[in-house]
């Protein structure tokens, strides 16, 4: 494809949002019956950041998502470069699981919640076994269309895995949703790491807030020590011989039916499954999906009546709350609601 | 590469008719010539790359980013070393192995490659901004698809299956690594795929040791054919050959004029190579054509062509700085099988202590990182390859109804339907579960690139059976 014709392709509609790596932008795809993407332009920074070329961060998410098509992962639909930059043409996704959580008037029925935490695990069980680990799953990272279909998005830490032996950096995941081992400086690790946080985003989904919010990594370990108990050798053998093993005081664990005390035993006992603290006892995702929870009523929530906030209902080119108006002011791209359209400049 | 995300399906393998025809060639640079940049970019990358302690997987995406590359481009209009430096930039960050733009550089100035002088000529005024800038023309070239299969672990797979005499077994696996190794300076990556070169090449220093694969696991009962018939249908021993022959003239074609006096010369910048690169920048000088060098590498300049063509901004080099082309390997005829180990990089030491798994004749390259071992914790690579009626058997009790039951108007399922049924219009009870997606592969790493295959090309089973 030329870029010539890339650069045209995509009419952009609105600017969605700026990450540390790349600027968001909604836009049209002309030669796809005007259906609507997301394209994320990586900055590529000032020159002193750009010493060493694209980042990495992008490149693994051009090379992963390449290779991978389900209905629960983000698509990557095209990538382009032009002279300085490379973008991403990606799925279009109304909103995300952080912003349906934290929009306190939606109402989540355990249908919801089943749907939600069922599409996750089905995305999850393909990333797993097509050999990747995601590293950095959380509800802001679960994106959702005005269909209701879940998809998880930004594989910038994402990585092949299955290399026994491969030492990976402890350092991943959103400190709220980093499984005990992580936290504990392991440098081999497994598809449990993904399953910790689906367990962490599933209890999210039931209380509406997180789980265990910790706000440094020793506390982390204590706000889940404080929920799920101190390890013991028979709860999680050999947790002593990990790096960075701290001794806590010993607690006793909280049944989780009594933190989740709404929830039905076979929820409870999903919960129980992905939130070992030994890695080797941790469900895996398809382990997951064969669980009771999942064929008992309620049958999970179809698409549509999914609930869906405010912002995502809203027509596009309607005016958005006052943080889009700080965003316009911020960024002179966008020359605000009246302009004319205009072509994405690459 | 997905065909879902471009509108053109990528194909990356060529007809050697189209790969005689390249760029370079309606550039007016001459078969052999291009035959020449392209071994010296993939020896460059071999060179540099080794001394940056980089993993083989990283050289060999390298320098398949590098031949793809000059498949849309000419030698002319960008220097073989600057592109090679850029591939392996590029490969580095690829592989999960990035080295900083200022250390490849240190690393090339370090090894004398390129000269000091001839700077300027590969990589313009400002080296890191155009290697930026490579690599972006790169990206786009190579259609940002990043991810490579190489040879190298389906002969390990292959070898792992063999049953025989371990010792003989490891040495022929260890031979056939340095042919792969080899074969990158070659364009064998541009016509077959990996697995591909890996039967030929397995087969070929199966014949050079005179070593006879009688015996393998999963070998069916008075089975006549060879053993690769279960890894790719259909292979000809014509195909086969005509692999092997090119590697083979590589050899013999590596050092037009030149007889090998150490097979360890390639990499470093004794008198010797000295001696002998001068040789050849005296044969090169009257062939290529002078060009003026352009800002960013452009044309093909020269760098070990000082005294015929002036490098702009700089000083012609001493001639004793000219040194600049890798010297080629040794030669050995075909009837003469190469001296092992041959030039590009040396046969990989012992095993690592904490692959336990390995097989035992396994010829771990520096850094390997096994594939074969166990598969990791909680995952079976057979569950998903075959799930059958009824793979999924109902919970162990009948379920009690649950106690929101009655908020909800849809009626549960009467039987356990796998989850992922509901996502396929309704739920539909009985209906065994058919997992919406390929199996795992059968090596741990990828999903097979099938949609690269061409058409023409060998079937690849996918299965081990």
């Amino acid at each position: 494809m030329e870029s010539s014709q890339s650069s045209k392709r995509y009419e952009k509609i609105e600017f969605l949002g700026e990450g540390q790596f790349a600027t968001v932008y909604k836009a049209k795809d002309l030669e796809d019956n005007d259906a609507i993407v997301a394209v994320k332009k990586i900055k590529l920074g000032r020159r002193s950041e750009a010493a060493d070329g694209i980042n990495r961060t992008a490149l693994r998410e051009i090379k992963l998502l390449q290779e991978l098509n389900h209905p629960n992962i983000i698509s990557l639909r095209n990538v382009f470069g032009q002279k300085s930059n490379v973008s991403l043409v990606m799925d279009f996704m109304d909103t995300d699981l952080e912003i349906i959580i934290r929009d306190k008037s939606l109402i989540l029925t355990p249908a919801n919640i089943k749907s939600y935490i069922l599409q996750t695990l089905l995305g999850c069980e393909y990333l797993h076994n097509s050999w990747i680990l995601h590293r950095d799953l959380k509800p802001n990272n679960l994106l959702i269309n005005k269909s209701g279909t879940l998809k998880i998005g930004d594989f910038g830490l994402a990585k092949f895995y299955g290399s026994p032996g491969r030492q990976y950096t402890h350092q991943v995941v959103t400190r709220w949703y980093r499984a005990p081992e992580l936290l504990y400086g392991a440098r081999i690790y497994s598809t449990g790491v993904d399953i910790w946080a689906c367990g962490c985003i599933l209890a999210e989904l039931l209380l509406r807030n997180p789980f265990l919010p910790g706000e440094t990594d020793i506390e982390q370990l204590s706000t889940i020590f404080s929920a799920l108990g101190t390890p013991t050798e028979q709860t999680w053998p050999n947790v002593k011989e990990l790096p960075d093993y701290l001794e806590f005081k010993p607690i006793q664990a909280t049944p989780l039916d009594q933190i989740f005390s709404a929830a039905g035993y076979d929820l409870i006992a999903l919960l129980n499954s992905m939130m070992q603290l030994d890695p080797l006892r941790r469900c895996s995702a398809t382990q997951a999906l064969k669980m009771p929870y999942f064929s008992n009523s309620p049958a999970p929530s179809q698409g549509s009546e999914l609930p869906l906030p405010k912002s995502a209902k809203e027509p596009a080119n309607e005016s958005r709350p006052n943080k889009s108006a700080k965003r316009r002011k911020m960024d002179p791209l966008d020359g605000g609601e009246d302009s004319i359209k205009k072509f994405l400049k690459f | 590469m997905c065909s879902r995300c471009h509108t053109t399906m990528e194909d990356w393998y060529w007809d050697v008719s189209d790969i005689k025809n390249s760029p370079s060639f309606k550039a007016g640079i001459d078969n052999l010539t291009e035959t020449r940049y392209r071994t010296e970019g993939a020896k460059f990358i071999s060179t540099i790359g080794q001394q940056l302690k980089l993993r083989y997987v990283t050289l060999a995406t390298g320098t398949v980013y590098f031949h793809r590359f000059y498949m849309y481009h000419s030698f002319k209009e960008f220097h073989r070393y600057a592109i090679a430096s850029a591939c392996l930039f590029l490969a580095g960050k690829v592989e999960e192995t990035p080295k900083k733009a200022r250390d490849l550089f240190k690393q090339i100035s370090l090894s004398g490659l390129i000269t000091d002088q001839a700077m300027a000529t590969v990589f313009g005024d400002d080296p890191k901004e155009s290697l930026m800038t490579l690599e972006r023309i790169i990206l786009k070239t190579i259609k940002f698809d990043l991810q490579v299969d190489h040879p190298y672990k389906f002969m390990l797979k292959y070898a792992k299956s063999f049953i025989g005499d371990r010792a003989r077994i490891e040495k022929v696996v260890q031979m056939g690594w340095t042919f792969i190794n080899d074969s990158l300076c070659t364009t064998l990556c541009l016509q077959w795929e990996p697995e591909i070169i890996a039967i030929s090449l397995m087969d070929l220093s199966c014949r050079i040791s005179k070593y006879e694969i009688t015996d393998w696991t999963g070998k069916p009962e008075g089975h006549k054919g060879k053993w690769w018939d279960q890894f790719v249908a259909d292979v000809s021993m014509e195909l086969l050959e005509s692999i092997c022959h090119q590697v083979l003239d590589f050899y013999s074609n590596a050092a037009p004029g030149q007889q090998a006096k150490s097979s360890s010369s390639s990499t470093s910048t004794s008198k010797a190579a000295t001696a002998e690169s001068n040789k050849r920048t005296a044969s090169d000088g009257s062939s290529a054509p002078a060009q003026p060098a352009s800002k960013v590498a452009r044309t093909d300049p020269v760098v070990s062509q000082s005294q015929t063509v002036q490098p702009t901004a700089t000083a012609p080099a001493p001639a004793s700085q000219t040194a600049t082309y890798p010297p080629v390997a040794p030669a050995p005829t075909y009837h003469q099988p190469p001296a092992y180990p041959p030039q590009s990089q040396p046969p990989p030491p012992g095993l690592p202590t904490s692959a336990p798994s390995l097989p035992p004749y396994g010829p771990p390259p520096p850094g390997y990182a096994p594939m074969y071992a166990a598969p990791p914790p909680q995952m079976s690579v057979t569950s998903a390859q075959a799930a059958p009626p009824g793979a999924y058997p109902p919970p162990p009790h009948p379920p009690p109804p649950h106690p929101a039951a009655h908020y909800y108007s849809q009626p549960p399922p009467t039987a356990p339907v796998h989850p992922s049924l509901y996502y396929s219009q309704a739920p539909r009870p009985g209906v065994p579960y058919q997992p919406g997606y390929p199996p795992p592969p059968h090596m741990p790493h990828y999903p097979q690139p099938a949609a690269r295959r061409r058409e023409s090309s060998l079937k690849v089973l996918t299965n081990n059976q």
